[in-house]
């Protein structure tokens, strides 16, 4: 297909389910994409060349190549694509911030709709999980090193997947009965299907990984006793940013006030959006005021909307453009009738006699200067109030490092937040003990956290497995075809970085990386990368996982599109040095 | 031996039930004034109980549970050899404890087994411990012989006067204060919030003698997440799951934690009693009638 007639293909809306409908269930909003939507969606992607939606993914999904295995309707393929760098597609299709991300720097998005890559990532990570065609785990042989891993969230998980690959015994350990973080206590099955996270976890569990429940580090054990009576070699703190931000104002302790932590973990955790059958109870409205403008707000309007309110506001003090909320959490939120009452902000709440809140007093806001954010400044406009009448109020304005770990841990080093400070792969002030997610960063998104645990699992095995500088004379390279420019090597991978010289076409297409294993002349490939175009003169990271080192011969290939192949070169012994 | 497994279930005076159970990961870090958060099965709700006895040896942690809502009803019902869905812990901080001198550990209704181990470590410490230990009458004392082990004194109290003293923790201590007969340095106090804000009222106009109260609020996850515990501290707001649950009692703003937080769900409580089973229908009424009788 030319780009000019994809360029005609108009965007594949995801059909969801209508908004008084969906505002009275805790069915998941949208239905998905059926295959002929998905191939059409795929279709609408041009495989720019310089692909800035990877730039713009905080793990760097393999986009186009994903989309273009969509685009001839490989669901399945598409889905490992993407694993091969996000392990969580389901959960990541649903819930990225992808208008600030991919989807924000994607060319088609600067004439109309950016290609839709959350819903298509959304799908295939379906597609696959409903297909029963999961890839048996890689069963790799184990190099001999524990890591603990704190926290089962995203960033948690990503860091457990990204490590056993690479033969690491992985423990995860979570202090509530389930796993999952903040993707279970927080967001509603209206919005991620537990179901969903549930299938992730399991697959990590099949691959190795072990999760203990129901223990709360830094009570049940220090992280020094993970290291002194455990044995662990390494520790990865991801316990996210749990510590609910209150307004501070006159009668916020009153029967009725929430923070949305307890609001959310009450209905979504402990579902006590099934009370009775559940025995978690959980305070409704008839009108309820959501104070906040993030996803977290957006949750919570909407949660008490489905448990029988009448009337839903949500009270942000900035405007509706400065809301970090997704938007497409906004707009469904709005559909099913949330009225927002913006540039507004609370200043006490009235209660009766008994200590049951009656009305909330609110002070209203304007516009200013910009701030160091450059974020215009809300400022109160002085005597102007108005007050709602409301029997619930959940607070979602953020939340503070949670001090349970920082606190047992005196040599953990904290800002002045308490947020524990790393550097950028996520080491801390203390040996073998790493961070990444929110309690470093604050509160921000699932991908980031998993973008966390990712660069945190590359200085886990960096710090355990010392990379021994190699010297790219030893390997055995017909130079005037490839050139090797750089050799870094674990005992359990291998780091190239490639740069292809002197070959006749001026640019060759889909190029594939393959490395692989060579007994008795079958081949096992352990890595594969394709380069969607590869210019003569342009270097190419290639940084295979899974290496094994006790192999004797190693097999890199390289070849194009039609399978032509244009170098093979065996590395042979100087890899085990 | 399955996960949480109870090893010993003891109904030693009605509606009170002591469980032995095997968790060593909590038994090998307890310490006295700590808590856990229990779920009887995946339904349930997160509820904190006190730990009041554990052996790092045998790996097993005691607490007691008195059958008053849906959750401890469900655990009467369970049996030896039965499981507990999940079980949290040790949560909180530990008690303040060091050698003060003369101590009055007093405890009241489900406090009572949770002042056992604070107790056992004071006089470990060098403490003289004198122990106060209500009931409403007296078919409803326990532990009495445990706390005799513990404690240079055990002074009984109970509302009708069927044994010991008659009347409240908060008589018998106004009289022993009066009395002047031994100066008390520290007081500990686990009770019902009523009962607690009563004697930090009377240690305080008494001469300020320092007065440490265990906290009981509604908890969801016992780590400071969710802020369903919070009381005013000071005048600062306070987490009684990682702050507390012990704190200086006459710094707490009582009248908030009785009459504002801890009358919650007593409408969805009762809801759910009578869901489980007619028995607790009955139950319920009972109880709903006794709570507004404590709070008027």
């Amino acid at each position: 297909m030319k780009s000019k007639d994809r360029m005609k293909i108009v965007f594949s809306e995801m059909p969801t389910q209508p908004p008084q409908v969906r505002a009275k269930n805790f069915r998941e909003v949208p239905y998905g994409y059926s295959e002929e939507m998905a191939i059409q969606e795929a279709n609408r992607c041009l495989n720019c060349k310089k692909s800035k939606c990877v730039e713009g993914c905080p793990v760097r999904v393999p986009i186009p190549e994903f989309i273009s295995l969509a685009q001839e309707g490989k669901f399945l393929e598409a889905a490992w694509k993407i694993k091969e760098r996000n392990v969580l597609p389901a959960v990541c299709g649903r819930v990225c911030p992808q208008e600030s991300q991919c989807e924000g720097v994607c060319v088609r998005g600067k004439k109309g709709r950016s290609v839709g890559i959350g819903n298509l990532e959304r799908f295939v990570a379906d597609y696959e999980r409903s297909s029963g065609h999961i890839p048996e785990p890689m069963r790799v042989k184990k190099n001999g090193k524990k890591v603990a891993i704190i926290g089962s969230g995203p960033s948690g998980l990503t860091t457990a997947g990204d490590l056993i690959q690479q033969g690491y015994e992985v423990t995860v350990y979570e202090a509530f009965h389930l796993g999952g973080g903040v993707l279970v206590y927080g967001i509603p099955e209206f919005r991620l299907p537990k179901s969903v996270v549930q299938y992730e976890i399991q697959n990590l569990e099949n691959s190795g990984v072990k999760f203990v429940y129901d223990s709360v580090i830094g009570r049940v054990r220090s992280i020094d006793e993970l290291f002194s009576e455990d044995g662990y070699d390494a520790v990865y703190i991801g316990v996210g940013a749990g510590l609910p931000v209150f307004m501070n104002i006159p009668g916020e302790n009153l029967q009725g006030v929430y923070s949305a932590n307890e609001y959310l973990t009450r209905s979504n955790l402990m579902k006590a959006y099934l009370y009775p059958d559940y025995n978690t109870p959980l305070l409704t409205g008839k009108n309820v005021v959501v104070v906040g403008g993030g996803n977290v707000a957006m949750d919570s309007a909407r949660t008490a909307l489905r448990l029988d309110a009448k009337n839903v506001y949500i009270v942000y003090r900035r405007s509706r453009e400065q809301m970090p909320a997704r938007l497409e959490e906004v707009h469904h939120a709005e559909e099913e009738g949330i009225q927002f009452k913006l540039l507004s902000n609370p200043v006490e709440i009235m209660g009766d006699e008994k200590g049951r809140i009656e009305s909330i007093r609110c002070q209203r806001y304007e516009l200013g200067e910009p701030d160091k954010s450059g974020r215009a400044r809300p400022v109160p406009i002085e005597g102007d109030y108005f007050e709602l009448t409301t029997d619930l109020i959940i607070i979602a304005i953020g939340n503070k490092a949670n001090p349970l770990i920082t606190m047992t841990t005196p040599d953990l080093e904290v800002n002045k937040w308490g947020n524990i400070v790393t550097d950028e792969l996520g080491r801390t002030s203390k040996p073998f003990v790493y961070a990444g997610g929110d309690i470093v960063t604050g509160a921000a998104t699932v991908i980031s956290a998993m973008g966390a645990g990712r660069r945190s699992a590359m200085a886990i095995h960096e710090d355990l497995f010392p990379p021994t500088e190699e010297i790219t004379e030893s390997f055995v390279i017909p130079k005037e075809i490839l050139e090797l420019k750089y050799v870094a090597i674990y005992p359990k991978s291998v780091y190239l970085r490639v740069n292809l010289v002197n070959v006749s076409e001026k640019e060759l297409d889909q190029v594939k990386i393959r490395i692989s294993h060579v007994h008795d002349f079958f081949e096992t490939t352990m890595f594969e990368k394709t380069v969607p175009q590869w210019s003569p003169g342009e270097e190419h990271e290639v940084d295979c996982p899974r290496i094994d080192k006790s192999e004797k011969e190693y097999l890199i290939t390289i070849n194009d599109l039609h399978g032509k192949i244009m170098s093979k070169i065996i590395v042979a012994e100087d890899v085990k040095k | 031996m399955s996960k949480f497994e109870i090893l010993k279930k003891e109904e030693f005076v009605p509606n009170f039930y002591k469980l032995d159970i095997s968790v060593p990961t909590i038994a090998r870090k307890a310490k006295a004034g700590q808590f856990i958060l229990v779920m009887v099965d995946e339904r349930s709700e997160k509820i904190p109980l006190t730990l009041i006895d554990w052996d790092k040896e045998k790996g097993t942690i005691s607490f007691i549970v008195q059958e008053l809502g849906l959750s401890t009803s469900k655990m009467a019902f369970m049996e030896e050899g039965d499981s507990f869905y999940s079980i949290v812990g040790p949560l909180g901080e530990p008690a303040y404890l060091e050698n003060f001198g003369t101590v009055v550990v007093s405890g009241g209704c489900y406090g009572v087994g949770a002042t056992y181990p604070i107790a056992k470590r004071l006089k470990e410490l060098g403490n003289h411990v004198i122990t106060i230990i209500e009931a409403k009458n007296e078919n409803l004392l326990y532990y009495e012989e445990e706390f005799k082990t513990v404690s240079d004194e055990v002074i009984l109290v109970t509302t009708d006067g069927s044994k010991g003293e008659r009347g409240h923790i908060y008589d018998v201590l106004e009289h022993m204060i009066e009395s002047q007969q031994r100066k008390i340095d520290h007081i500990k106090v686990i009770g019902c919030n009523v009962m607690m804000s009563k004697v930090s009222k009377l240690t305080k106009e008494k001469g300020a003698i320092p007065t440490y109260a265990t906290v009981t609020t509604i908890m969801v996850d016992g780590t400071g997440m969710c802020g369903s515990c919070r009381l005013s501290y000071d005048g600062k707001t306070k987490f009684a799951c990682v702050d507390g649950p012990e704190f200086n009692a006459h710094k707490i703003d009582w009248e908030e934690i009785i009459h504002v937080r801890n009358t919650l769900y007593i409408s969805e409580e009762t809801l759910s009693l009578q869901n489980f089973s007619p028995e607790c229908r009955s139950l319920a009424k009972y109880q709903e009638k006794s709570r507004e009788e404590e709070t008027s």
